[in-house]
């Protein structure tokens, strides 16, 4: 472990806990402008349909082993050290509450409204996965606070 | 839990002139493992404050204690 490796982990977290903040939010917002569409509508509403399969799989990645997972293991687990491990499990319960919450919600809506399984499905995917994002990055954030220059 | 544990560490960090990068290189850890566990944010674990007492050369207790 080198001081090369302590420099850009340190840049590639400070990077990752905005990055995780910055998505979350856009990934939420951009799922209430566009809940209504279903699959086969038009190529277009396909491709976003996917685009919002792989922005969904690349959150869960990064709450579920914080990424960089492509780096070498030295800066990877300067990455993942105690205190992100520990805002990661934080984080996934943050996920797991919303997960429950907006299941209720959807089982409330569906009492008055019908309900699609892929709309279901994807504003539950949705909330889950951004808020345990947003918390991600939130507490990673705080913990960097304060570093001695 | 942070709130039961005080700790001297920063103290016992600059008695010694290190910084938080020269200790955090010295047991393998970030330097935000050393700023959070500074700051009373993160609870560190066993074998992360028997480090640390390591590279201090100070026992745990004298770095860890517990708030009566």
């Amino acid at each position: 472990m080198t001081s090369n490796d302590m420099a850009l982990a340190e840049k590639l977290t400070i990077r990752r806990a905005r990055v995780a903040q910055i998505l979350g939010i856009l990934f939420i917002v951009s799922m209430a402008t566009s809940l209504s569409i279903n699959a086969g509508d038009s190529r277009p509403v396909n491709v976003q349909l996917i685009a919002w399969a792989v922005w969904t799989a690349a959150l869960f990645i990064l709450v579920i082993f914080g990424g960089a997972l492509l780096r070498g293991k030295a800066v990877r687990t300067l990455m993942n050290d105690e205190v992100t491990a520990e805002n990661r499990l934080k984080a996934q319960s943050v996920g797991f509450i919303a997960t429950v919450l907006s299941s209720f919600l959807v089982y409330g809506v569906s009492l008055y409204e019908p309900v699609s399984a892929q709309e279901a499905i994807r504003l539950v995917l949705t909330v889950a996965v951004g808020a345990a994002a947003i918390s991600f990055g939130t507490m990673e954030k705080r913990s960097l606070a304060g570093l001695e220059n | 839990m942070s709130g039961q544990l005080s700790n001297r560490l920063r103290d016992a960090r600059e008695e010694l002139n290190l910084t938080q990068a020269q200790l955090a290189e010295a047991i393998g850890v970030s330097r935000k493992t050393i700023n959070t566990v500074e700051n009373g944010v993160f609870v560190p674990s066993t074998v992360l404050a028997l480090k640390l007492a390591r590279a201090l050369g100070k026992p745990v207790e004298s770095l860890f204690a517990l708030i009566e």
